[in-house]
């Protein structure tokens, strides 16, 4: 008697192959990915290649018309002993930690007030809105003017019967005003997104915790604040990223100065790339930001995990 | 089926389209055409160059010059392309110009066109700033020697010219001097004759400075009796050279630096003492708050461009404004100043090098400058960009105008002195612009600050020596 199973050949399925898979997705995902193309060649040609072509640069020793000459580490072993970059690393940190905070506590608040309901609550959340959709340029020229010696605030200063200040003369004022207005320029932004988070909280929320005799504080507190937690994390690591970048300010208001007392990162490597045409010490202080804020969002992360955990 | 075909033309549609729209559309410059094959790389610094001039445009064929302006003034410039234009139909000028804000350095405010040199665009002729930027782009294999190109005729026009011993340096001219601006002290007299002193009569001596800044601040207690940029060397100079002093062994390409000397000593220890009795500005200044300052008689003086009276009295006619010369320390020093200012040179990259050199001499020319600065009508600019114009260049023209009321005061008779120019200077003009700094804000010692600053530039002087001995072999 033959064997049953032997007449009826099963087919039996292969494991497909890995060059077919990835094959078949795309041919399913093409439309996708034709969408995708404008913005994949931008970003490659605007921002990846000169990245990698920064780093590159990093390790020669490079400027106008001239062929680079490598140089190894060599400008970041400069940048270990060279005065002016640790003055605006630590500038750079300094203004970071303060704008942090402020950035990330002071647009919550905000945003709680602007929950409730408000007489002309339109218009003034349109109001803190303003100054993120104006330029940086205008902002800083204004506050600059603003706070001259000559400026509108020591001219209220001075009717008031006071001596005018050097705001933009005393190393500690200065950095203040540049902290201050990073702050106020972004209250608006930062403020809208945890509008729409907090828009997203339950009322039935707070409806049972004013049933159980809660404050608004509490409740604030324990409800607000804890589903808000995701948002907090994003502008956190947010206003860290794009504080170590600051610039505009910096090399607006004060250029820097006085003394090098508002000297960032960002403007340091300006002053080497196009005033002196270092082009490879810039690149070393660029590479070097860039590695520290990847550290810093890996970092993070880390602990957002943890503490979500 | 169909819906998919409709979604993959949408998609192909999408790319197309937004590909065209960020193709080339960047940037407003269109190039005249890659240079011509015949000319010749950029000699090297000090040696006599063999480079070629492109072949002249056939009879009959329009040819397209591109100008870059990195030195303001637009309108002036803008309106004397115009007109070259109009005075040679075969001549099509693209004007181009940076936008940067007051930078840092003057190599900050090239940045622009340091790029389009090196990215190899078009350029035909630029207006850069005449004491450091030259020898920056000379440094850097970026313009050309102009002798090969301009021949006798523009040797001829640049004895008539002033500042061409920034830019005329052992036979090889690196630019035309184009604009000159000369730095004086600009007062406010009316604020003199309040104080009760006589404004017919300034300050020459520092003594008899720290008699009127100790006078008008008893006055006027919240003025700054005098005014001067802080992160500045170019206003400083004509403090040591006026008293007998001098930063270097040499005026053009110095070997040695010599901060630490009596003089230079002495002028900065003077400017501290501004600092230290609160007579001079705490604030940095600029084109802008300058003229806010002195408007508003926050300082009665500042050592400044001399031009600066011109927009003075077009802003202010009430007040009267004088110009003086910079104070010598025993008030008998032979007068001199610091002679900024701007200069049109040939890029590497130009296409028409003769046509270029052809539209330079005629800015450079007594008929140029005379319709530039309004001694010839016919520009049709208003008197506000006339008046923000450094002074003119051409030294016929400077003569003529100085008997124009409006122009007396600001064309200064006081010669300028070449600021020690070197591949090495924009560098250490920073260095010790910072260094200037710290000596007025944070009251530090001076002898130790210029023996630093000096350590530190000397071995740039040497670099530049080393890299270009055949410049430095002639001189």
């Amino acid at each position: 008697m033959s064997d049953a199973t032997s007449a009826i050949s099963v087919p039996v399925a292969q494991p497909a192959r890995r060059g077919t898979q990835i094959g078949r997705t795309f041919r399913e995902s093409r439309t996708a990915y034709m969408l995708l193309a404008p913005f994949l060649i931008l970003f490659v040609l605007v921002l990846a290649y000169p990245l990698l072509y920064s780093l590159y640069l990093s390790f020669f020793n490079a400027t106008l018309n001239k062929a680079p000459t490598f140089v190894g580490d060599g400008n970041f072993a400069q940048l270990a002993t060279d005065a002016d970059f640790l003055t605006a690393l630590r500038n750079t940190v300094f203004f970071t930690v303060f704008v942090v905070i402020g950035e990330t506590v002071l647009p919550l608040f905000l945003a709680i007030a602007m929950n409730e309901h408000l007489p002309f609550r339109t218009f003034l959340r349109t109001t803190y809105f303003l100054p993120v959709v104006t330029s940086w340029v205008v902002v800083s020229l204004i506050w600059s003017m603003m706070f001259s010696q000559q400026g509108l605030v020591n001219g209220f200063i001075a009717a008031v019967g006071f001596s005018p200040e050097p705001f933009l003369s005393d190393a500690g004022q200065a950095m203040g005003i540049i902290i201050a207005v990073s702050i106020w320029k972004n209250l608006g932004y930062y403020m809208v997104i945890y509008l729409a988070a907090l828009q997203g909280v339950p009322q039935e929320l707070y409806e049972a915790a004013a049933v159980d005799g809660a404050s608004k504080i509490r409740q604030t507190w324990h409800i607000a604040i804890p589903a808000l937690r995701p948002v907090i994390y994003f502008v956190f690591t947010i206003t860290i990223i794009r504080s170590m970048q600051v610039f505009e300010q910096s090399f607006i208001i004060t250029n820097g100065g006085p003394l090098n007392a508002t000297l960032m990162l960002v403007v340091l490597l300006y002053r080497h790339a196009f005033v002196n045409l270092e082009f490879g010490y810039g690149s070393a202080i660029a590479a070097f930001l860039l590695v520290v804020l990847v550290a810093l969002a890996l970092l993070n992360r880390r602990v957002h995990d943890f503490l979500v955990q | 089926m169909i819906s998919g075909r409709l979604h993959r033309f949408g998609a192909i549609l999408a790319t197309l389209v937004l590909l065209a729209g960020c193709g080339t559309g960047g940037s407003s410059y269109s190039p005249a055409g890659a240079a011509s094959s015949s000319q010749g790389q950029a000699p090297a610094a000090g040696q006599s160059g063999s480079s070629t001039a492109a072949p002249a445009a056939a009879s009959g064929d329009k040819v397209h010059l591109v100008y870059f302006n990195a030195r303001g003034a637009e309108a002036a410039e803008r309106a004397l392309v115009s007109r070259y234009m109009q005075d040679h139909p075969n001549i099509d000028i693209e004007y181009l110009s940076t936008t940067s804000l007051s930078g840092p350095s003057d190599t900050d405010a090239i940045a622009n066109l340091i790029f389009n040199i090196q990215a190899k665009k078009v350029i035909d002729a630029a207006k850069i700033e005449v004491s450091r930027t030259p020898l920056d782009l000379m440094d850097s294999g970026s313009i050309q020697e102009l002798t090969q190109v301009g021949g006798d005729a523009m040797q001829t026009q640049l004895k008539g010219l002033l500042n061409s011993n920034y830019v005329d340096i052992n036979n090889a001219v690196w630019a035309m001097p184009y604009e000159y601006d000369p730095f004086g002290y600009v007062y406010n007299a009316d604020m003199f004759k309040d104080a009760g002193l006589n404004p017919d009569n300034p300050p020459k001596s520092w003594d008899e400075l720290r008699q009127v800044n100790d006078t008008i601040k008893a006055k006027n207690a919240s003025a700054w009796p005098i005014c001067q940029p802080i992160n500045n060397l170019a206003k400083t100079m004509p403090w040591v050279w006026t008293s007998g002093g001098n930063y270097w062994d040499k005026d053009i390409l110095p070997t040695k630096a010599d901060f630490t000397s009596p003089v230079v000593t002495d002028v900065y220890k003077f400017e501290q003492e501004w600092s230290q009795k609160g007579w001079r500005n705490t604030d940095e200044l600029s084109d802008t708050s300058t003229l806010q300052l002195m408007i508003s008689r926050k300082c009665a003086a500042v050592i400044y461009s001399s031009d600066l009276i011109l927009q003075l009295e077009s802003n202010d006619p009430k007040t009267d404004w004088r110009v003086a010369p910079i104070q010598s320390k025993d008030g008998n020093g032979t007068p001199a100043t610091y002679g900024g200012g701007s200069a049109l040179a040939i890029p590497t990259t130009a296409a028409h090098p003769k046509e270029a050199m052809d539209f330079i001499m005629w800015l450079t020319s007594d008929d140029g400058q005379r319709l530039k600065y309004g001694a010839t009508p016919g520009l049709n600019i208003a008197d506000q960009d006339l008046y923000s114009q450094a002074n003119p260049d051409s030294m016929a023209v400077s003569d003529q105008l100085k008997t124009d009321p409006k122009w007396k005061q600001s064309i200064l008779t006081v010669p300028s002195r070449p600021p020690g120019v070197s591949p090495a200077f924009s560098k250490i003009y920073q260095m010790l612009a910072d260094m200037q700094e710290r000596i007025v804000r944070s009251n530090s010692d001076v002898t130790t600050e210029l023996t630093n600053v000096q350590q530190q530039a000397q071995p740039l002087l040497d670099q530049a020596i080393q890299n270009f001995p055949q410049l430095y072999q002639k001189s």
